[in-house]
This record gives structure tokens, C-alpha cells and sequence, in this order.
């Protein structure tokens, strides 16, 4: 062999044997969260696939060093897609955690990140709902920057994502929708406080797998964890308030033998008025007394219940799920009809709910399933559920004419909304670097309506939807994101022809019989049709060491509601004559979304920064016409449409000082404006938040205890408010609070105790219905929070 | 690292940049000086009625909605008394000139009638007691505000 020849055999055999001398075997061991070994677990890795053996240990021949992407998955539990950094004679320590516990409570001992979807998601677990439980679930959100909630009164809160709420976010349970956003501003999510395992947050527009309404992001929260094999378990729970002298309890038991198991929970709460650091509020320009600085029938309780039977094997898990939450809750009486002193003299009980009040009913039957097959998964989820909304109030009327019914005559207002829905969706796991999801959505609602107010039509809405969507990797570090949905609904409104109007208005001098008509015609009956399509394409990026990059872009929309339709007379509440636009279009809007974090582990950082364009953006617009004859309001406002631009910028950093010391800063800078044709940007979009921020400072102390104090402030909302809207100043409030993990026993038992406006900081929140009625928000409140599993 | 840092620049500096026009956000006031609060008022005569109206930019109108207080809570408990009459309402609005930031208003032109039409279609003396006055006033923008007070018709 000639000498160039054998250097040119040299040079071909250099990078084979470079190759062939790198390449090794990755051993590793999949434990459980209590580091049983978990056997016959899947782990995959390119095309290979090997299965853990019966001491949980797995073995992966011929793998490149460098990093890798593994994946794992075992039934029951989360799968996990992680990128691993492969050395030689390494022994990776896999923990895989039961289901519901989502991907950032997975822990694998290398250096990465907790998620890989293109949007931004945060996820909450049964510890931070523990640390942060106050009376409602959704409350205890509000610390994470783009969130931000509107509590009424001291028990209900409402979520609001990156300035978008009601019918704007998805709020749902084990994956079924709560149907019960259209409704107004003055009742909460009712959802179980104590009932919640983990929930996940997405932050922006999730059109295509949960429908047109997640325009500013999901909440969705998940109680359906597998319960351990073994004898019966469960949880004691127990909260106490000071601020409405709140005692509320929950027990929860769960068995599960082999494939079989159960879990049941009851909760009661009960809570008295709450306080306000305030003496007098103004309602209808008079000053309204705070007797006892407490607000009087603001008192109520709670009792929730639910059950589930599960069924898990290889290839089929099935729960069938049943819950009611049932909630009674004054309203302040001050501030409801015509202002009169004598109807807020201290009655000397405070735990006493009398007129006006509420009752709240949300009762759900669902059954969630899941067929594991060679290389696809198929969910149905079927649902039904039942919002049922009361109002009730001493008969009252405007109209000379009106009498009380025989039957309940102080049920002012009645809300019956049932719901069917059906969820079904097919996962393809096994497809060469993509990850193809197929899903079909159908929903049917029918709302009813009763008592002796009149606000919202009845009618009956049916929506189907049908998406695609896919996950590409097109290596370790990147990958792409695609959907496509289509939308189709009917909605039919029923008319509603008010005769006490008629009559009123007809007896008026200077009115005619079309204007009484006119005004009497509280709804019309509407049928509208609405195809929609909504798209997203979306990449993440972790080229960078210790960064991801997340990138999205999409259209979505939202149908208008039965009120923005059809509406026609005074709102209840709001003094404003509101006219719907039966003519009204989808609202729909084009975003996107960046987000940057990066992690190590002694600091965190997050930025987000996101656009929403809407070329029809509902609003309600003032016109400053007076012209109209129904009594007890003001302007008349007509549902609009116009453009509109919903941004901010979300920042999120966390810092550990030796290991013992972590600093939280949060930050939300919103900035939302309709579009006008003649200024480029006019007028703020109403219940958008102020730039606002949280701040903790936690110090652990040893194994079992922390402490942390805390603080929320915004900025003053004035120039950059909603017409309509009063200014709100800035507040800054603190709070502390003290966790403890004790045994009791030898069972374990988790104390947290808390401080909240801990100086009792009289403060207004811009985007509370309280606001206008200079009701401030709930004083100083201090509560322990205690639970024992068992 | 970099591109990052260059991308929030882009997108904070395009945030920034899109300055608002200033938009009217104040609402019209109204400083009301008769009928002042649980002032009596004969029936058969006309309610006096004086008030400025101001506003930054421009007024747009201004409305008058009288009804008795009664008729807001009467119940099965608390029945109204129609044997001392028929409930008495009122609503007119009126327009100010274009451009007005300020008004004056001063005029007696709310006349209380000794009697009304009944249910029954025959004429009833107006019921004598406390009425609710609401006065609202509105600006170009649809910017508004309202003032509550008590009167007594007797």
C-alpha cells in the first residue's frame, strides 16, 4: 500500500474511530418520589426502547456523549422528556412523580429545565396551595406576576391573566371548563379551596386545545393524583381567619387497591362580615357609616363536597368524578338600592346572612379517560355540570305595577346554566421527532333564567371545535410548535319583552307607545352562527447553557356573550343603560409571545414580554346621552367593537444566598389601549391592572420551619385607565408569614401561619367592583393553616 | 445572550415609543344648590331647581330623574299606602349648547302635578312623602357623574 493511501485510510477511520471509541453505555435507576424502584418503566431513547428491570435499573447501549434527550414513562405516573448531559461511568438517578404532579415537581438530578411547551406555564402544587390558602384558590394566585384577581368581599375571588378576565381566561377542573364567567362581576370561581392538588397556569393565548375563550391564558386545576397502594389514607385540613372570623375544615380519605381505588372529601366554611380599614364608604354621592369598621352581611359559608372512583390497569386509567360546591354569601346592604343609614345599623351578629344575599351552586359528574396503546394515547373526558346562581333581595321594584310572585317572591335573580361536554383527543407519541395531537370538542349549554329582575337572556349556546397540533424536534436544543382549530357554533337568544316597562314608560308625559316598545324589549331573540379559526406556531430554543427561549405567535378569538348581544336596559348594580349589538362579530385578536429564563442554581430569571392586536375588541362605550326614560341610571353605553392593543412585560427573578436566604421579585407592566381611527392610541382598556409588583424574602430555618414576610404594591392607575373608570392610588401592603413541618405522632403535620396587610393598609383595587362603590379592600387578617395526612 | 438582550430592547423601546394622545378621562361636576337635601316641596307647585355644571373640555347634557323612595321597597311586608295617592315620577334630559364647559342652570321648570293617572285609569292625587332626586350630567367624551338627594313632597 502506497504510503498516500494508507494516510488517506488514516484520515476516513479517524472520525469513525473518534466516533466508535466515544460512544457508551447510559445506566441509570427510575424511582418513585419515595424512592421505590419503579420496574417495567419505559425509557426511550431515539428508536431504542428498553424497559427498567425489576430493581428499576435501566441500561442504553451505544449513546453519544454530550446531551441527549430521554425520555420515560411509566403508568400513573408523569412521563418525562428530559435532555441529559451523557458522561461516561455516570449513573443517572431518575425520580418519576405520580400524575398529576406536573413536570416541575420532577426531579432528575442534572442541571435542567422543568418544561418544554412554547408557552409560558406555571405550575402550582399542593405545598404552595397549602402556603398560600386563603379562603378562596384562586386568591392565593395573585402573587404571580400576570396574575391578578378581583376578590369580592373576603370568600369569591375572579382571576384576571395579563389584563384579560371573565370570558377572556379558561378557568377549569381536571380539564372540564367551568361554565359560570358570563355571569357578571360579583361571584367568585367556586371551586373546593381545599380540594385543589395542583393546578397549572398558563400565561397567553391557548386557543387550540381549550377553545376561543383562553385568549389571556388557563388556569386549570387538578385533583385526580393516583393514590399509593395500601390501606386507607387521607388528610385532615384547617383554617382559621381573623379578618371575617373565618373556621373552615376539609377531610379527604383515599384507598387504592391494585387497579381499583377511591377518594372522597367533604369541606365546610363558615365566615362572618369582614373588616375594612375604613369608617364610612360613599355610595350614590352619600356618605354610607362602617359600623365597627366591619362590613355588615357580608357573612356566609361553604360546604363542598366530592368523590371519585378510579379504575387504573396497563392500558386504561378511567376516574369518574363527582363534586358540589355549594356557597351563601351576603351582600354589603349599604351599598344595594337606595342609600338609607338604617339599613347598615350594627345588628350585633355578624355571622348572620340577611337580605340581600346570594346563593351559588356548581354540581359536576364527569368521567375522565385515558387508553394507552403501542404508540398512542386517546383521552375522553365526558362531563356534565350545573351553575345555578341566586340572588335574592326583599321585593323591590321601580315599576308602580309590580307584584311579587307567589312563589319566592324575594328571588330577585336566578341563573340555571347545564352543561354537556365532551372532550376527545389522540396523542401520537411514536411518530419520528414529532409529537401529533388530534382533538374534538363539543359542548352544549342551556342557561334559564328567573325572579324578578331581569338581566340576562335565557338561551342555549352549542360549539364544537376541532384541532390539530405538533410538536417537532428538530434537535436536542430546538424545537417547533404548530395548531390549527376550527371552531363552529350556534347561539340562540331568547327575547324577553318587559310589560312593567312597557306600562312605566307608556304612563310617562312626552313618551310614545314605540319608545315603550323600544325599552320593553329587554332582549331580542338572536340566532347567530360563528365559525372561527384560530392558529399558533411557537419554538423553544435551549442552545444557550442554562436559557430557554420561548417564541409564539398566533390568532385567537372569542364569541360575544349572551349580554354583549342582547343586552337592552339598566344593568343591575352598575347605574349604566347597556344596549347589546346583536350584529357584533368574533373578537379576534393576533398575539406574541417571548420568554426568556434562565436558571442555575442559586438564581432564576424570567422575562416576558407579550402583544395582543384585536381588530374587534368588544368594550362597552359611554355615548353621554341621557335620552332615555328607565329609572336609576345614567349614560347610555352600547356594546362596540374596535381595535385594540392588549402588551406588558412580566419580569420574575429569584435569588438564593446560602442556600438558606431566597429573594422573589415580581413585576407586571400592562399596557392596554383601544385603538382609535383618529389617535393611534386612545382610551385604556377597562380592568386593566396597574403596574404592579411582589417582593419575599424567605429564610429557612433548619429542616422543618421558614419564615417569610412579603409585600404587594402598584403603582397609581389615572392616565392609562378604562373611560368610566375612577383613578386608583398606588398602595404597597406587607405581610408575613411562618411554615412549620411538624409530626404529630409521626404523622406528619404542616403548620402556616400568616400575617396579612400586616399594617392594616386601607387600599382600593382598580379592578374591583368594590372600587366604585369606595369600598375598600379586606383589612389586616392573620390565619393559620393546619394538615395532617394520615 | 446577546440577541436576547437586543430583542427586549426592541420590544420595551416599541412599548415605550407608542405614547398615548391625551385622552379625556375627567367627568363633568355638578355643584347642586337647590333643592337642597330633604328639602320640602308643595305638591301642585314646581320644584326649583338651580345647579353649575363644569367641565374640562365640554358638557354634553344633564338629566333629572325623581321617584318616590317608597316605591323602591314597598313589598308584601311593607305595602305602599294608595289611599294617600299614586306614586309620582319624573325623567327629562336636556342638551347643553356645543362646546360648553361650563353652565349654569337655573329654572322651575320640574312642576309637581296635584294629581297623576291611577292603575285603574282615573286620575289619583300624587302620594306625599320622600321622593329619591337624581341628577346626572354627562360630558362629549361620555365622561359622567351623578348627585343623589332626598326631597320631601308634601
Amino acid at each position: 500500500m502506497k504510503y498516500s493511501q494508507l494516510l488517506l485510510l488514516l484520515f476516513l477511520l479517524i472520525p469513525v474511530g473518534v466516533k466508535s471509541q466515544n460512544v457508551i453505555t447510559v445506566k441509570g435507576v427510575v424511582n418513585d418520589v419515595q424512592q421505590l424502584p419503579l420496574p417495567g418503566c419505559h425509557v426511550h431513547f431515539g428508536e431504542v426502547c428498553v424497559i427498567t428491570n425489576t430493581q428499576g435499573q435501566f441500561f442504553i447501549d451505544k449513546v453519544h456523549p454530550g446531551k441527549q434527550k430521554l425520555t420515560f414513562s411509566y403508568m400513573g405516573y408523569q412521563p418525562l422528556d428530559t435532555l441529559v448531559e451523557i458522561i461516561a461511568g455516570q449513573n443517572l438517578q431518575i425520580s418519576l412523580h405520580p400524575e398529576v404532579h406536573h413536570l416541575n415537581e420532577i426531579s432528575i438530578q442534572v442541571q435542567r429545565f422543568d418544561t418544554v411547551r412554547s408557552i409560558k406555564n406555571e405550575i402550582v402544587d399542593s405545598r404552595f396551595v397549602a402556603e398560600n390558602l386563603s379562603g378562596t384558590f384562586i386568591k392565593s394566585l395573585e402573587k404571580i406576576s400576570g396574575i391578578n384577581v378581583i376578590n369580592i368581599g373576603a370568600n369569591a375571588s375572579k382571576p384576571f391573566i395579563r389584563g384579560m378576565g371573565f370570558n377572556r381566561v379558561v378557568v377549569s377542573e381536571n380539564g372540564i371548563k367551568q361554565e359560570n364567567q358570563q355571569w357578571g362581576a360579583d361571584h367568585g370561581v367556586e371551586v373546593d379551596p381545599f380540594a385543589v392538588e395542583t393546578a397549572e397556569l398558563i400565561k397567553g393565548a391557548s386557543p387550540i386545545e381549550y377553545g376561543s375563550d383562553a385568549l389571556g391564558g388557563v388556569i386549570n386545576m387538578d385533583n385526580q393524583s393516583l393514590p399509593f397502594n395500601g390501606p386507607v389514607a387521607g388528610e385532615a385540613s384547617m383554617l382559621v381567619k381573623s379578618i371575617n372570623n373565618t373556621i373552615g375544615g376539609s377531610v379527604q380519605l383515599q384507598q387504592r387497591k391494585n387497579k381499583i381505588y377511591y377518594k372522597a372529601r367533604v369541606s365546610y366554611l363558615n365566615f362572618g362580615d369582614y373588616a375594612i380599614p375604613a369608617d364610612t364608604i360613599v355610595y350614590l354621592t352619600r356618605k354610607i357609616p362602617i359600623h365597627n369598621r366591619n362590613l355588615k352581611n357580608t357573612a356566609g359559608n361553604e360546604f363542598d363536597w366530592s368523590g371519585q372512583l378510579g379504575y387504573i390497569s396497563t392500558h386504561f386509567k378511567s376516574v369518574l368524578s363527582i363534586s358540589n360546591v355549594s356557597q351563601k354569601s351576603g351582600f354589603f346592604p349599604g351599598a344595594h338600592g337606595i342609600p338609607d343609614e338604617t339599613k347598615v345599623a350594627d345588628d350585633g351578629n355578624s355571622h348572620n346572612v340577611e337580605f340581600p344575599f346570594q346563593q351559588v351552586r356548581h354540581t359536576k359528574i364527569s368521567s375522565n379517560n385515558k387508553w394507552f396503546l403501542h404508540d398512542l394515547t386517546f383521552f375522553a373526558d365526558l362531563a356534565f355540570q350545573q351553575n345555578h346562581r341566586q340572588e335574592w333581595s326583599l321585593f323591590h321594584s321601580h315599576f308602580p305595577g309590580q307584584n311579587p310572585l307567589a312563589d319566592n317572591p324575594d328571588l330577585e335573580l336566578d341563573f340555571r346554566l347545564n352543561t354537556i361536554s365532551g372532550n376527545f383527543k389522540v396523542v401520537f407519541n411514536d411518530l419520528d421527532r414529532n409529537k401529533i395531537t388530534v382533538g374534538l370538542q363539543n359542548q352544549y349549554s342551556d342557561n334559564r333564567v328567573d325572579g324578578y329582575s331581569y338581566f340576562l337572556p335565557a338561551y342555549r349556546r352549542f360549539i364544537s371545535g376541532l384541532f390539530i397540533k405538533d410538536e417537532l424536534s428538530l434537535n436536542a436544543d430546538w424545537k417547533l410548535f404548530g395548531g390549527l382549530r376550527f371552531d363552529y357554533g350556534t347561539y340562540h337568544g331568547t327575547a324577553y319583552f318587559d310589560s312593567l316597562v312597557y306600562q312605566y314608560v307608556k304612563n310617562l308625559p312626552d313618551r310614545s307607545d314605540e319608545e315603550a316598545a323600544y325599552y320593553a324589549q329587554r332582549s331580542q331573540s338572536v340566532t347567530v352562527n360563528y365559525p372561527g379559526i384560530s392558529w399558533h406556531v411557537g419554538s423553544t430554543f435551549q442552545g444557550f447553557s442554562n436559557t430557554l427561549l420561548r417564541v409564539n405567535l398566533g390568532k385567537a378569538f372569542r364569541v360575544p356573550t349572551a349580554v354583549e348581544l342582547g343586552a337592552n336596559g339598566v344593568h343591575h348594580g352598575s347605574y349604566r343603560f347597556e344596549v347589546g349589538n346583536p350584529g357584533l362579530n368574533n373578537e379576534a385578536g393576533y398575539y406574541f409571545d417571548f420568554h426568556g429564563e434562565y436558571k442555575k442554581a442559586s438564581w432564576n430569571l424570567g422575562i416576558g414580554a407579550y402583544a395582543y392586536y384585536f381588530k374587534n375588541f368588544i368594550y362597552l362605550q359611554p355615548t353621554g346621552t341621557l335620552d332615555h326614560p328607565l329609572p336609576d341610571a345614567g349614560g347610555i353605553y352600547y356594546y362596540r367593537q374596535s381595535q385594540a392593543l392588549i402588551s406588558g412585560l412580566e419580569l420574575v427573578t429569584s435569588k438564593t444566598f446560602y442556600e438558606k436566604v431566597i429573594f422573589d421579585v415580581n413585576l407586571e407592566l400592562p399596557y392596554n389601549y383601544l385603538i382609535n381611527e383618529q389617535v393611534l392610541l386612545s382610551y385604556g382598556i377597562p380592568f386593566t391592572p396597574p403596574v404592579n409588583g411582589y417582593l419575599a424574602l424567605k429564610i429557612i430555618l433548619g429542616d422543618k420551619v421558614s419564615v417569610a414576610a412579603n409585600s404587594k404594591w402598584a403603582l397609581e392607575k389615572d392616565q392609562t385607565r378604562g373611560q368610566g373608570e375612577l383613578a386608583t392610588p398606588g398602595y404597597m401592603y406587607f405581610g408575613l408569614v411562618l411554615m412549620s413541618d411538624l409530626n404529630l405522632k409521626q404523622l406528619p403535620l404542616s403548620l402556616v401561619f400568616q400575617v396579612q396587610n400586616l399594617f392594616d393598609k386601607k387600599y382600593y383595587n382598580h379592578m374591583s367592583f368594590y372600587r366604585k362603590l369606595d369600598i375598600p379592600e379586606p383589612g389586616r387578617n392573620i390565619q393559620l393553616v393546619a394538615k395532617l395526612k394520615f | 445572550m446577546k440577541k436576547q438582550i437586543l430583542l427586549i430592547t426592541a420590544i420595551v423601546v416599541a412599548l415605550i415609543s407608542c405614547k398615548k394622545e391625551d385622552v379625556d378621562n375627567t367627568a363633568p361636576e355638578i355643584n347642586l344648590a337647590q333643592p337642597v337635601f330633604d328639602q320640602t316641596i308643595a305638591i301642585g307647585s314646581a320644584i326649583p331647581f338651580e345647579a353649575t355644571f363644569t367641565d374640562d373640555v365640554a358638557l354634553k347634557a344633564y338629566k333629572i330623574d325623581i321617584h318616590s323612595a317608597q316605591e323602591h321597597v314597598h313589598t308584601k311586608y311593607a305595602k305602599l299606602n294608595l289611599n294617600e295617592g299614586h306614586p309620582w315620577t319624573y325623567e327629562k334630559s336636556w342638551e347643553f349648547e356645543t362646546g360648553l364647559t361650563q353652565s349654569e342652570v337655573k329654572h322651575h321648570l320640574i312642576a309637581v302635578p296635584d294629581s297623576i293617572m291611577g292603575k285603574e285609569g282615573f286620575l289619583e292625587p300624587v302620594m306625599p312623602g320622600e321622593y329619591h332626586m337624581g341628577i346626572f350630567c354627562t360630558d362629549i367624551s361620555g365622561n359622567e357623574n351623578h348627585v343623589f338627594i332626598d326631597i320631601i313632597l308634601e
